[in-house]
């Protein structure tokens, strides 16, 4: 027999069947029993075991053991998560009862991951690394506020009080560079007259993050022998806000106003010495107290979800006549007249989730008259910087960083004393470089990175290498090394009268062990340097003779620095030591024979503590300094750079306390720089010729106040 | 042909529906587990819940976005610092996953705001710099939806625990937890599923400001 079903019913059919399908399960059941492991066979409680694309799925007991049971049909894909683990899948066959151990693998940790750490003092987003924030610089009493003199309490660096700038590891002060978000800044101090310490540009307020480098750092940066300080600025500020602050050395105030997706500032500031120095009164008195003005305007602009537009402008002034031993017994007046326009523009964003770019340009002139008894000395100088790079994030464990950076410099010295002597150059160079950081099996990391460099001056290329390991050795410790060839031109006014002058260059090698763990760091480092071009010319010829400067000068520089900061032993206390350890010689300049130049101490050790009494709302700070005697020389002796001035030490105090006065925020601030009224010279000096009685005579070299005091009243009002 | 469509429609239908049967099933029994949760283990298990329809219902954000306040509001019974960091740190991708799914979201905002607290909650000494970070994702919250009284009322929690020399302390904390309970008396669930909680915990620092 036959059945005749009509099409249309048939259709039906098939229609019932589809629907039996999609919607009655089917009834076959998987079942898995099993445990969830580390790889250390250690039990994972509370795993989150599901079938991928379902809500089923269960939670591993306190043994790592787990139970799951469905009536899903077919073979599933079982998923297993935990936090700080690599996810991971694996097939189950569609039948009951499958039995298993799946273990773990850690996931690439970030808050103890092996880091780049050879050379560097880290960045204030991360909690782990040896770190130091605005509130830190401002908070340190050598400081005074100024980013430098906090900088100063960290290993490697040199105390030249008298000078102010920054000296790392045997490095000249000019071997240091600052970088605001990526762009060179080349003098970031303000001019002084010499032996009056110069100071920061810039208020450490103005920057989120602080990375110290002391060498070996990233191919990124250029054009610095010895160290790079790398600043970023701040991104958008929580809210609108206006500052005031009347000081006993001037006035400063701004103001704030934030947008939604922007925000803009301005502030000015201006310093006045003359009520100070006629209450705590300098040696010498000033035939003009000096006098400074700055203006900074910035702006930013959020684009997006992760871009970023920032600009900067700042404006210095800076006047003064000091006096300046040139002998035991007379003092000259020297007049500085200073002006400096700085601005910088930079971008950065992401172009998908894996591809960054970023990039800017900058303008940087100076403009400084330095009027002395032999004539009026004029300077200018005309610095522009164009970069552009991009970052490639495959993942958390390579990235590769590249770009290009270009440098234009004009120069023109000249002194009227001497007509038509007006020498200057002007150099371009142009940089490339490519660098990757790899991490591998989670203990190792490596960074491998190369910087081409051109020199227009000399139509030469020099490249330079850097290469960075890190080896993991325990959960919180690690070692690392850094290689690393580094080019700077030969300073300004050498290049100004030999154009064929060799960039200067230097090699470091470094090892770093570095201990980090909560709230407690330790790290110990040494190195050695080598310098070769150094700029060096010859007594006998005479000065104007292009010939007079060669590249012929070499040195070394080694040591070992130690750092210990502790947050956590005493609620409250914060406080680090520092101790540095360097051995240097060079054959530069006019040295005879190869010498420790006379910026160097061999042994310089920092302490510095913070206590916050939070009955007073107050906050305490102390550093103290000290740092054996620095190299001079006696030309009335035969001998090259054998006498030692007295050993150097400084002990700070300061105090802030919070209160909030009339519905505003307010911290009154006082501290005192040589509490103790140590009064040794730095070193010492000799004049350039000889008195009658053909002896050249020593003056010393000391700070013009005995004791520093500053005292002031910050109000923000929001 | 007629009644194929029609058998079709009814098919749709009826898969969807089970489907989203299945999804308000899942959420309501998450829900309940998160809401009997005691120990850390209960919290990390009612989180994990959601993480599971979170991974199939992508493009919804409320599975995300109660992973994370489980995880948060777990994070307070932990002992361990690390592990109870962790749990923020696991929070702060669901956090991240939510805003990634539902852009401008004051709910997620505020949730962002929870969590900043939360790290506090770790660690006192983190104060000053969480909580600024709480007030600026709870203002953000705010400004995108002015009704939402869990971002007022955490905004008030900023403030009660802010010093008074900083402006912080009971007195200025008070007005935002009343405007925060009168938020909570007129609030209107947008979805089913749409966060609801907080009232309770309002009128907990109310009772404690008024003492």
């Amino acid at each position: 027999m036959r059945y005749i079903i009509p099409k249309i019913a048939m259709k039906k059919i098939q229609l019932i069947f589809l629907l039996i399908i999609f919607t009655i399960p089917v009834f076959s059941q998987i079942s898995i029993h099993g445990k969830i492991e580390d790889t250390g066979q250690h039990p994972l409680p509370g795993a989150n075991i599901y079938f991928e694309n379902t809500y089923e799925g269960t939670t591993s007991d306190s043994d790592g053991v787990f139970q799951l049971t469905s009536q899903l049909k077919g073979a599933q894909r079982l998923k297993v998560t935990f936090l700080g683990y690599v996810p991971y899948t694996v097939a189950i066959p569609a039948k009951a009862d499958t039995s298993l151990v799946i273990k773990l693998q850690p996931e690439h940790n970030k808050v103890d991951e092996v880091v780049i750490t050879a050379g560097t003092f880290g960045t204030a987003d991360d909690e782990q690394t040896v770190t130091l924030k605005a509130i830190d610089i401002l908070t340190t009493p050598t400081s005074e506020g100024d980013v430098y003199g906090a900088l100063r309490t960290l290993p490697g660096t040199q105390q030249v009080a008298e000078d102010g700038r920054l000296f790392v590891r045997g490095g000249e002060a000019y071997e240091t560079k600052t970088f605001i978000d990526g762009m060179e800044m080349q003098q970031p101090y303000s001019s002084s007259t010499p032996d009056l310490p110069s100071r920061g540009r810039f208020s450490p307020e103005l920057f989120k993050g602080t990375l110290f480098s002391t060498g070996g750092y990233s191919a990124e940066y250029g054009q610095a022998l010895s160290s790079a300080l790398i600043l970023r600025t701040i991104d958008l500020p929580e809210e609108s806000f206006t500052s005031i602050g009347l000081l006993n050395v001037g006035v400063q105030g701004g103001y704030t106003k934030r947008f939604e997706k922007a925000s803009v500032s301005a502030s000015g500031e201006y310093y006045n010495l003359g009520l100070n120095n006629k209450i705590n009164p300098p040696r010498h008195a000033f035939a003009k107290d000096p006098i400074q003005m700055n203006g900074l305007a910035h702006a930013q602009v959020k684009l997006g979800k992760q871009g970023m537009w920032k600009t900067l402008y700042s404006f210095n002034h800076h006047k003064l006549i000091a006096p300046y031993a040139t002998s035991a017994t007379n003092l000259e007046n020297v007049a500085v007249n200073s002006t400096n326009h700085y601005m910088n523009t930079t971008y950065r964003n992401m172009l998908s989730d894996t591809w960054m770019i970023y990039g800017g340009i900058s303008g940087d002139y100076y403009d400084d008259h330095i009027k002395m008894e032999e004539g009026t000395y004029h300077m200018m100088d005309r610095y522009s910087q164009g970069r552009a790079g991009m970052k490639y994030l495959p993942s958390e464990k390579v990235k590769i960083n590249m770009g290009l950076d270009a440098n234009w410099h004009d120069s023109e010295r000249s002194n009227d004393a001497v007509p038509n002597q007006k020498t200057g150059f002007r150099q371009r160079t142009l940089a490339t470089y490519i660098e990757g950081e790899f991490t591998i099996d989670d203990n190792w990391a490596v960074r491998l990175g190369v910087r081409p460099e051109y020199f227009d001056l000399l139509q030469k290329v020099k490249v330079a290498p850097r290469i960075s390991l890190a080896r993991k050795t325990g959960e919180h410790s690690q070692l690392s090394l850094a290689y690393g060839t580094f080019y700077q031109n030969a300073p300004d006014e050498y290049l100004a009268f030999n154009h064929q002058l060799n960039p200067e260059e230097a090699k470091h090698f470094i090892l770093n062990y570095q201990y980090s763990y909560d709230k407690r760091d330790f790290r110990i480092e040494t190195y050695y340097k080598d310098y070769q071009h150094l700029v060096k010319f010859n007594m006998t010829s005479t000065e104007y003779n292009p010939d007079y400067y060669t590249s012929a000068g070499n040195g070394y520089s080694k040591g070992v620095d130690l750092f210990f900061r502790d947050r956590k032993s005493i609620p409250l206390l914060d406080y680090w030591i520092a101790y540095s350890y360097l051995d240097t010689k060079r054959d530069y300049r006019d040295f005879p024979v190869k010498a420790t130049p006379g910026f160097v101490s061999k042994n310089t050790l920092s302490i510095v503590g913070k206590y916050w009494i939070a009955g007073w709302n107050t906050q305490f700070g102390f550093s103290f300094t000290t740092a054996s005697g620095r190299p001079y020389d006696d030309p009335n002796t035969p001998e090259f750079m054998d006498m030692k001035a007295p050993a150097y030490s400084n002990l700070s105090l300061n105090a802030a306390h919070l209160a909030y006065l009339f519905g505003n925020y307010t911290i009154f601030y006082c501290s005192v720089g040589n509490v103790l009224g140590r009064d040794k010279p730095y070193t010492y000096r000799y004049s350039e010729t000889p008195n009658n009685s053909g002896i050249y005579e020593r003056i010393p070299v000391q700070s013009e106040t005995l004791r520093s005091i500053i005292i002031g009243i910050f109000i923000q009002i929001k | 042909m007629k009644k194929v469509a029609f058998i079709i429609v009814v098919m749709v239908l009826v898969t969807t529906n089970l489907m989203a049967q299945n999804y308000a099933g899942a959420m309501q029994n998450a829900l309940a587990k998160m809401g009997a949760a005691k120990s850390t283990t209960d919290f990390v298990a009612a989180s994990q819940i959601f993480e599971r329809i979170s991974e199939v219902e992508t493009a919804k954000w409320e599975p995300a976005y109660y992973a994370a306040l489980s995880l948060i509001n777990g994070s307070y019974t932990g002992q361990e610092k690390e592990k109870r960091d962790q749990m923020l740190d696991q929070a702060q991708k669901f956090i991240d996953t939510c805003l990634k799914r539902s852009p401008e979201n004051s709910e997620a905002m505020t949730l962002q705001g929870y969590l900043y607290q939360a790290r506090i909650g770790v660690d006192g000494t983190r104060g000053q710099e969480f909580s600024q970070k709480a007030a600026g994702a709870l203002k953000e919250a705010m400004t995108l939806d002015t009704k939402n009284p869990r971002a007022t009322s955490l905004m008030a929690m900023n403030v009660f625990y802010t010093p008074t020399f900083y402006g912080g302390g009971k007195e200025n904390a008070l007005p935002l937890f009343e405007k925060a309970e009168a938020l909570f008396a007129k609030q209107q669930k947008s979805s089913p599923f749409a966060p609801s909680w907080g009232a309770e915990m309002n009128q907990h620092f109310l009772q404690e400001c008024k003492k």
